[in-house]
């Protein structure tokens, strides 16, 4: 029975969802304009016709064409303002712009750029976008603007926020226009990084490895005998100079131990818990500026260091085992 | 945008200033304690606005709501009506802003705020008090917007920019209601209270009292004539007849034994188009004019006309002694249309009571009267020449017309006949109705005014307060009732020009209104702007306040042809989504408002026949590049669609916007528009 | 064409040859003899030459990023024979010390005095071979030379001859111990390009014909510096109106508000891209510049500018410039 009483809601709401995907198919950027625009009274807009109404029929009964012309002006107000609202989103556009990754539990940052077709001003433009904090802005003299909205995030992996909807009463506040936006943009969820100690059961690929020398060119070791064929720009000249003896500099180079954060290190915890754990370990040796390498099972990223790497190796951990992995970056070489 | 926001600062100026400001107008009317009420609850809230005090708890409030409830109630005796209901508005105006937390709170002060204006109208209706409360309108309106905005925004002057616009948008849109709205008949009855004092007519003479009413230089009436204006000399205006004396009072008074008499026969009849009973005792003669009268509020029921008048208003009557006569006082500017005819006759055989009534005198006193009246009585045959008599004795003896007369006591009659001999016109036509009487012919006071001015701009008569006139009316038999003006006697050019004229040499004209523009006509300039302002508060009267359902009715019918309400409404629908689209084109229209460069217009005008053809140029596509396109799709008109591009290519990118010769890009424009043609 | 046009080219022309020039028809003559030059050696890579050229003339360095044995080197030394340029190479390697570029003072022992002896980056066309092979510390030695035309040495300044022009090479498939340009320092070159595989016909014509270093050798100077100086004055000149620059301001915009890209083109970036399509436009034989010129100069200057977002770009197979090619209108 009860069943039977929620299909026809189900049915409307699936309706509506669809119609709305028809009428707004998910896009990059648009402009707002008619075709996306809906506009009614709001209970204030309902309240003040019927006032209005009042003041009217006080104009009638006393004969008062002075009170008559204060309800005309009032309807002709309602009805001036239903352009200025509808004109407050019209013309508007906009686009998806950059997202930030967050973890799970945190909050992913989405920014909206807004720009005004022509000079036209906008003011009091609510957006309502997901669980996020309703935000309203004004885009008054200056034609375009960024909003960042913050949607919080609780799953690991690729999350697209839901439609976007934008809403205005601006100027009277007697009328609500609104647009539905299914915007095209998305941003990484990582898995919330649980603090631990990692395990030091694969010798060798401890955390804490030796640092290993080797000749380079990026520190000054030393000096040397000089051998004919060295370089003479090598040639500690100035010490030459004192003593009359050719010596040549030694530079080395410094390289960290590549460590490698393990999968199997983890081994007998659930699949969020170690992914929890390498997460951890992830941010922890880049903030750390450490060489690490990642073993999932299935996939492996050779040590490396530096901002790209480390988002590499949180984009693995954010979509392991989700199947999204035609999502890879183009430009993991660089990372390499 | 939840309604329990708090309200944005910006909107609560507003807020409180277009408080005051509604308020004001009705400073003067309102009892005391009201105003210090409001002015408490203002000061109050200026004082949380400046984060000194706190809002008051609820104990308070209710103690305030109750006991203004009640003193209302006390005041007024009711709790409705005009009067008692602004009063009430006021207050929870006032009390409203007190409890104002959010948004939804600023809102119903808002609406509350709308009322308040409306309510101004029950009392004023001058242009000047329509134009201030416009700008109360403005002020809400405002406060309205402030809600509406986030809290970033706190320029109150931005807001206001706003707030204009719109309300000078809504402009167009509000006449074309007015004007074609229909006006209907009220839906129920109401009355305004007529407590309200107005300077005007009195319905009772006593002659030898200080003369008062000479001297408003206030409007009386406007008078617009359909034709031509009568002489001013026949511009007597009737507005009250006056039968009953008590030896120093003329009034409409009436004698316990002469109610019985006017049971039988009703006084007043004529409303809603109903039937005259005395309707045979009039006679229209020819001469007829036709003119509205619009009228100043008098809070009295009686109307002014020149005899003998009709009128086929609804809300006028016809009262026994052949006024017109409201059915309701006048409390507001009301215009009604009239036709009289000049020449007429009245009564040609007056019932006895009525002949009674019109002889009525005290039993005694005034002697020496009495016996001229028994002089001349026994000099002249008929009635007639007994009136032609007593007016020569007025222009024999040294009578002389006088605001300042002396004062009268005791026998006033005779002090004035045979000792005084100055006064005015209430003196005359009181000792003329007085020697009539004696003489057992009937007569009476008729109290209006006389004259008047005439606005050459409007071409409509002006008559003042100080045109206020009393003359004498006596039934003669076979005749009826016949007017006679003693004063036109005394001082001719009182009737043929005007009081001004009439007291030229004494100076006392408007003595006391030492700033009224009218005691200053002989500066010409000021006499102009006097006529121009009058103009247009005679058009704003006519046009905006008089516009009822008749001048409503024959305004669209002139514009129109014959109306209905479907017509009506069909027009009005028409006309208001006309408005409202121009208004959106104004306002979208106005958007695109880059102003396009020449050259890229024709190119795209190209780029459109093309895609038209099923060429479309990609966004990122340069204008070569879709040449190539084209020129492969269409080998044909390859050499025009190639000029083409070059001449836009070359135009816009070869020179600056700033060099670029006038003369040689019309050449390259008007080159281009020729190679389009021929694609 | 119509009169009022051609109009406005004399007048261009008028103002050119006061600042000693020819018209731009005649580099243009000049420009095809070069680059046919080249092709006798470097072969089938007509417009990479051209970008290259562009470079030059716009007075930036150029970065050749491409597989070993595509020819990079070649190329360089063409370009170098062709110009008649000084010419040195370095091969960068992990070891490389700032002082084997830019030079190092030595002790004299006669003189008991130091003596700066310049390093190879005192050339008028350097070929920095392989530049993702060294360290930061040599990476940015060379970058800063080439930044500021000039070396600074234990307090004294060394200005680098003129013209200077570097060609750096670069690996795209990195191996261990590579160390790959920051973002930083890819601004420094004005463009970069691929040279990519030959053509058929073209191979057919390498494979046929005899060692690129013998032919280099037999190489006719074509351009003196003087004439180089005087076409890069000419770049200078060259018209770009308004309608181009909000073209090329609309395309920056894009990229810094696309969530298609992690960041957009700096204003640095945006001069490069004028820059270029200035040249580019001579190269062409205009004196003004049209958005063609901009279409065909943005992938060599704002593709290594450029970073794209997550997810977006790539596997797609589009170029991060394609996609902003394709985007932005041209006419607005």
């Amino acid at each position: 029975m009860i069943a039977l009483l929620q299909r026809p809601k189900q049915l409307l709401n699936s309706w509506s969802e669809s119609w709305l995907e028809r009428r707004s198919p998910k896009t990059r950027s648009l402009t707002l304009n008619q075709q996306r625009i809906f506009i009614i009274p709001t209970r204030d807009g309902i309240g003040f016709l019927l006032m209005l109404a009042a003041i009217f029929v006080g104009g009638i009964n006393y004969a008062n064409s002075l009170i008559l012309g204060v309800s005309f002006l009032l309807v002709s107000l309602f009805l001036v303002s239903i352009l200025h609202t509808y004109g407050n989103l019209s013309g508007l556009q906009i686009s998806a712009g950059r997202s930030q990754n967050a973890f799970v539990g945190e909050e992913a940052v989405f920014t909206l750029n807004l720009n005004s077709e022509g000079e036209q001003d906008y003011e009091a433009i609510w957006f309502y976008w997901g669980e996020g904090k309703p935000q309203a802005v004004n885009l008054i003299g200056d034609q375009e603007l960024s909003v960042r909205m913050l949607l919080p995030v609780n799953q690991r992996g690729y999350y697209s926020p839901p439609r976007l909807k934008i809403e205005t009463r601006f100027p009277l506040g007697l009328l609500r226009a609104w647009s539905w936006i299914d915007l095209d943009t998305s941003c990484l969820v990582y898995p919330k990084p649980r603090i631990n100690d990692y395990p030091r059961r694969n010798e060798g690929a401890g955390l804490d490895g030796e640092r290993l020398l080797h000749e380079g060119s990026d520190d000054f070791d030393g000096l040397k005998t000089y051998v004919a064929g060295d370089s003479p720009r090598n040639v500690a000249w100035k010490t030459y100079a004192r003593t009359g003896d050719m010596y040549s500099k030694v530079f080395v180079g410094q390289e960290d131990h590549e460590h490698w954060l393990d999968w199997e290190a983890f081994a007998g915890l659930a699949i969020e818990e170690r992914l929890s754990r390498l997460c951890y370990w992830v941010t922890q040796l880049s903030d750390e500026g450490r060489t690490f390498g990642l073993r999932l099972p299935g996939v492996e990223i050779r040590p490396a260091r530096g901002e790209l790497h480390r988002s590499e190796c949180l984009e693995r951990l954010a979509c392991y085992g989700l199947g999204d992995l035609d999502h890879k970056r183009v430009n993991v070489g660089e990372a390499e | 945008m939840e309604n329990s926001q708090p309200i944005p600062r910006n909107s609560l100026v507003w807020l409180l200033a277009s408080m005051f400001a509604g308020i004001a107008p009705h400073f003067s009317r309102l009892p005391l304690w009201v105003i210090a009420v409001c002015l408490l609850c203002g000061s109050w809230r200026i004082m949380v606005y400046r984060s000194r005090w706190k809002l008051p708890g609820r104990w308070i409030k209710a103690l305030l709501v109750f006991s203004s409830f009640a003193a209302v109630l006390g005041h007024y005796g009711t709790l409705f009506g005009p009067d008692a209901g602004t009063a009430l508005l006021i207050l929870g105006f006032c009390f409203k802003l007190l409890e104002t937390h959010n948004r939804k709170d600023a809102f119903t002060v808002v609406v509350l705020g709308f009322f308040v204006v409306a309510t101004a109208f029950f009392y004023t209706q001058s242009m000047l008090s329509a134009g201030y409360l416009l700008l109360v309108c403005f002020m809400v309106t405002a406060a309205l917007i402030g809600l509406n905005q986030t809290p970033l925004q706190t320029d109150p002057k931005r807001t206001a920019r706003r707030a204009f616009k719109l309300l000078l948008q809504s402009i167009p849109l509000m006449l074309v209601l007015f004007v074609f709205v229909p006006r209907v008949a009220p839906l129920w009855s109401l009355d305004l209270s007529g407590s309200r004092a107005k300077t005007g007519l009195s319905d009772r003479i006593t002659p030898g009292d200080i003369a008062e009413l000479s001297r408003s230089p206030e409007l009386a009436f406007r008078v617009e004539f359909e034709g031509s204006i009568p002489d001013t000399s026949k511009l007597y205006w009737r507005g009250l007849v006056l039968d009953h004396y008590d030896g120093a009072t003329w009034s409409r008074g009436v004698s316990n034994n002469e109610q019985s008499l006017m049971d039988r026969e009703p006084m007043v009849a004529g409303f809603n188009g109903e039937g005259i009973p005395w309707q045979a005792s009039v006679r229209f003669q020819g001469d007829q004019y036709r003119y509205r009268v619009i009228m100043e509020p008098t809070d009295k029921r009686w109307l002014f006309a020149l005899p003998a008048a009709r009128s086929e208003n609804r809300r006028v009557g016809f009262s026994r002694d052949f006024r017109l006569l409201s059915d309701t006082p006048i409390s507001q500017p009301f215009s009604y249309s009239v036709s009289s005819d000049l020449r007429f006759s009245l009564d040609t055989s007056l019932p006895r009571w009525l002949a009674q009534r019109n002889l009525q005198l005290p039993e005694t006193g005034n002697p020496r009267s009495r016996q001229l009246a028994e002089r001349l009585l026994k000099q002249s045959k008929t009635a007639s020449s007994y009136v032609t008599q007593v007016l020569t004795f007025f222009s024999e003896k040294t009578f002389s017309y006088t605001l300042r007369p002396p004062r009268l006591t005791g026998d006033r009659i005779d002090q004035f006949l045979f000792e005084t001999r100055q006064g005015f016109c209430s003196h005359y036509a009181g000792a003329f109705v007085y020697l009539m009487r004696s003489a057992g012919i009937p007569a009476r006071i008729v109290a209006g005014y006389q004259g008047g001015e005439i606005n050459p701009l409007g071409g409509h008569l002006l008559v003042h307060q100080f045109d206020a006139h009393a003359w004498a009316e006596v039934w003669l038999p076979g005749q009826g009732w016949k007017r006679a003006d003693p004063t036109a006697v005394i001082a001719p050019s009182r009737v043929e020009q005007g009081v001004e004229e009439a007291l030229s040499e004494e100076q006392s004209f408007l003595e006391d209104s030492v700033l009224s523009p009218l005691r200053y006509r002989s500066i010409n300039w000021l006499t102009q702007f006097r006529f121009a302002w009058d103009y247009v508060n005679f058009a704003w009267h006519r046009s905006v306040l008089g516009y009822d359902a008749k001048l409503q009715a024959d305004f669209l019918s002139r514009l129109l042809g014959p109306v209905d309400f479907k017509k009506l409404g069909l027009i009005m629908v028409l006309l208001t989504t006309l408005v409202l689209l121009g208004l959106a084109g104004l306002l979208f229209l106005n958007r695109r408002g880059h102003s396009r460069d020449p050259l890229l217009q024709i190119y795209l005008k190209f780029c459109k026949r093309m895609a038209a053809k099923g060429i479309r140029r990609m966004p990122g596509e340069s204008a070569g590049e879709y040449l190539q396109r084209l020129i492969k799709k269409y080998p044909d008109k390859a050499s025009e669609m190639e000029e083409l591009t070059d001449l836009y290519t070359q135009a816009t990118y070869s020179s600056n916007y700033s060099s670029n010769g006038e003369g040689s890009q019309q050449a390259t424009l008007s080159r281009m528009k020729r190679l389009l043609r021929t694609l | 064409m119509l009169n009022g046009i051609y109009g406005r080219k004399q007048d261009v022309s008028i103002k050119s040859i006061e600042q000693p020039s020819h018209d731009s028809s005649d580099y243009h003559d000049l420009i095809n003899a070069m680059v046919s030059e080249v092709e006798t050696v470097v072969m089938g890579k007509t417009h990479q030459v051209r970008l290259a050229l562009a470079c030059l003339f716009a007075n930036g360095h150029l970065l050749i990023e491409d597989l070993p044995g595509m020819g990079k080197t070649t190329l360089a030394h063409t370009l170098a024979g062709v110009l008649g340029f000084s010419f040195k190479r370095i091969q960068f390697t992990s070891d490389l010390l700032p002082a084997d570029i830019i030079g190092a003072p030595i002790f004299d022992g006669r003189e008991q005095r130091f003596e700066f002896q310049p390093g190879p980056v005192f050339s008028q066309l350097l070929l920095a071979d392989e530049i993702n092979r060294a360290t930061p510390k040599a990476q940015s030695a060379l970058l800063e030379a080439m930044e500021e035309r000039q070396v600074s040495v234990d307090g004294t300044t060394h200005p680098l001859p003129v013209p200077f022009f570097v060609i750096a090479t670069q690996n795209p498939i990195s191996q261990t111990g590579t160390f790959p340009l920051p973002e930083s320092q890819l601004d420094r070159f004005l463009m970069r390009i691929e040279l990519g595989y030959p053509a058929h016909e073209a191979e057919r014509r390498i494979l046929q014909g005899s060692n690129p270093r013998e032919s280099i050798s037999e190489l006719k100077q074509i351009l003196g510096l003087d004439q180089l100086r005087l076409i890069q004055q000419r770049v200078e000149s060259i018209l770009v109106a308004d309608p181009l620059l909000d073209y090329v301001q609309r395309l920056v915009h894009f990229s810094r508000q696309c969530s298609d890209f992690d960041f957009g083109l700096s204003p640095r970036g945006a001069l490069a891209l004028v820059r270029s399509a200035r040249a580019w436009a001579l190269i062409e034989g205009r004196d003004y510049v049209i958005p063609e010129d901009v279409q065909q100069v943005l992938p060599c200057v704002a593709e290594h500018r450029l970073r794209g977002g997550r997810g977006h770009s790539g596997h797609r197979g589009i170029t991060l410039t394609r996609q902003l090619i394709d985007a932005v209108d041209v006419l607005e």
